[in-house]
């Protein structure tokens, strides 16, 4: 891992709220990933991961620390720099109702990054190749989010993602809200666009079970903080942090007995 | 000693099938499973168990409950039921508290509704019932309002309200769903020995198998409004008949068992649940299933005895088509 990561966040710290009733949503966070990797943020809720999700993309302001996408500073100021992180992180939310306008066509939607970004070239015929790509059928351009199943949405969200064609993506619980036969197609679909795209990836969920099953390392963010990095198998048979004892322990699984942590 | 007898339970709305003639029972002090995905019934099932489903949902067949018919009862004859011998915990504790109410008045209601008890009698019992599902210093605590309490302690409170009757079912839908993966696992644990301990029958409803299969001593598998499998816990996980039962085994085993680059692409059910009204002719899962034939075409009745199955088609007995795939811990 030689050189400089494609994405990466130094020390970051974000605090809501006022000094007497300041709640730390995040402390002094470090995160790189390299070119190629599939990393896992892990955490439950109020452990800062959606923030961490938003600050990497520049939807928000760390109150201090560094932001850099390809070796230059997010957060200088510069709008070539924005736009170049822009194009090259793009992010997929929980639900994509949420993220999808209810009054554009999916091809309306899919086709508005390349609009926004200004990216040349036929944006009809991209547009084709994205939705086939992500394995929607011919037609499906036409219709509004509301016609589709949750699985479908979150693939048009997919391929809206992918359309500028970016070198990272962030899935921020993409898969949490869908059913259980769903699910599995849509991690597969990630799994092989990043495989095939060549893409890097940050996978973030509460399911360990999940980012076990798609990354190859893993971060554990607890209260803000990370308590422990590390490749995901090792983490998994032997983690150092009781907190990351605790979430493994915790995952439900077939036949097993329920564990009280 | 069967508890709750439900036979050719249908719910129709708007000439829409919702429930086909659902048969199960629950034996009293048994924790069952139902486990479904969204469309499957699974929550209109659990409503109209409680004559609490909606406005306008047209209810046949026959709930039988310690011998007592309730399809066709008032809404005053079953509110004597619910809460004093059936009591439900539902996914969001938020909706089912009174947010202007303290918790610990909401239980004293609770033990009240539908016990002549006095005052300080019915305050020892929420004391009582508090630390019971967990709360270090009831005292103080029973002060709190539901929003200065985090989700597993409003679903604590829940449950304690549920307790408060000695109720002799308990049914619970997605009690866990959205709480937090270490917060699932205390009040699943408290959920299943509270139970034991009070010798309550639990109908746990979840669409998480790994969930219902830690809980439950029986698994009941619902698609498409129809109950299409129900067998003990293990042959379910061990020799699904099915081929829902089966693809869903596969795929919550290929996420939870181990990396991708062990396992490979997870095991898939291709297409999706059809919304209502979009389910095929004959067999719910037609159009999805690797084993359909012509026959299928034909509804297929629920065979067998103790393992029952809705399949003209089913994998062979001891097939065990994901035996080891799944790890136990």
């Amino acid at each position: 891992m030689a050189g400089e990561p494609l994405l990466e966040t130094v020390a970051v710290s974000r605090t809501y709220g006022s000094r007497s009733r300041a709640v730390h949503a995040l402390s002094r966070v470090s995160l790189r990933l390299w070119e190629g990797e599939r990393l896992g943020v892990v955490g439950e809720s109020g452990s800062g991961k959606s923030t961490l999700a938003r600050i990497l993309v520049a939807l928000e302001r760390p109150d201090q620390g560094e932001v850099r996408f390809q070796g230059r500073s997010v957060l200088s100021g510069r709008r070539q720099d924005l736009v170049s992180l822009r194009k090259g992180v793009q992010i997929i939310f929980q639900d994509p109702f949420g993220s999808l306008d209810p009054r554009l066509r999916v091809g309306q939607s899919v086709a508005e990054p390349l609009r926004a970004l200004r990216v040349p070239g036929d944006h009809g015929r991209r547009v084709q190749q994205l939705l086939e790509a992500v394995g929607l059928p011919t037609g499906s351009e036409r219709l509004y989010p509301h016609q589709l199943s949750g699985g479908q949405r979150q693939r048009v969200a997919i391929a809206r993602a992918l359309a500028p064609e970016p070198t990272a993506l962030i899935a921020d619980e993409a898969v949490s809200a869908l059913d259980v036969s769903v699910r599995a197609q849509v991690l597969n679909l990630i799994a092989d666009l990043v495989d095939r795209l060549g893409l890097s990836l940050i996978f973030i969920s509460h399911d360990m079970a999940v980012i076990r099953h798609v990354c190859t390392r893993v971060l554990v963010l607890y209260r803000g903080e990370v308590v422990e990095e590390g490749p995901v198998d090792q983490i998994f048979e032997a983690p150092q942090h009781p907190y990351t004892a605790a979430l493994i322990r915790s995952v439900p699984v077939l036949g097993g007995r329920i564990q009280d942590v | 000693m069967t508890l709750l007898r439900v036979s050719g339970l249908s719910v129709d709305t708007e000439g829409l099938p919702v429930l086909r003639g659902v048969d199960f029972e629950v034996s009293a002090g048994e924790r069952v499973g139902l486990i479904g995905e969204s469309g499957s019934g699974k929550t209109v099932a659990a409503l109209t168990l409680m004559g609490l489903q909606p406005e306008g949902f047209a209810v046949q067949g026959s709930v039988e409950f310690e011998g007592r018919q309730l399809v066709g009862l008032s809404d005053r004859e079953f509110s004597a039921i619910r809460g004093a011998r059936m009591a439900m915990v539902f996914q969001e504790p938020m909706t089912a508290l009174d947010p202007l109410m303290r918790v610990g008045q909401q239980i004293i209601d609770a033990v009240r509704a539908h016990r002549r008890v006095s005052s300080s009698e019915s305050r020892r019992r929420m004391l009582e019932l508090m630390a019971r599902v967990g709360f270090p210093s009831p005292e103080e605590q029973s002060r709190r309002f539901p929003h200065q309490l985090s989700g597993g302690q409003r679903q604590r409170v829940v449950i304690a309200i549920a307790l408060a009757c000695d109720p002799a079912l308990i049914l619970a839908d997605e009690p866990t769903t959205a709480l937090d993966v270490t917060v699932q696992a205390q009040v699943l644990a408290l959920l299943q020995r509270l139970v034991a301990e009070e010798g309550s029958a639990l109908l746990l409803i979840s669409h998480d198998l790994a969930v219902v299969s830690s809980v439950c001593q029986r698994v009941l598998v619902m698609y498409g409004g129809t109950l299409v499998e129900a067998a003990t816990t293990d042959e379910i996980l061990k020799a699904p008949r099915h081929p829902y039962t089966a693809a869903l085994l596969q795929t919550s085993a290929g996420i939870g068992a181990r990396s991708r680059l062990a396992a490979g692409r997870l095991p898939t059910i291709p297409g999706s649940v059809p919304s209502l009204g979009g389910f095929p002719e004959g067999c719910v899962f037609r159009g999805r299933c690797p084993r359909e034939q012509a026959r299928c075409r034909e509804v297929p009745p629920l065979v067998g005895d103790g393992h029952r199955f809705a399949c003209w088609f089913p994998l062979e007995p001891g097939a065990a088509p994901i035996a080891g795939t799944f790890v136990g811990r």
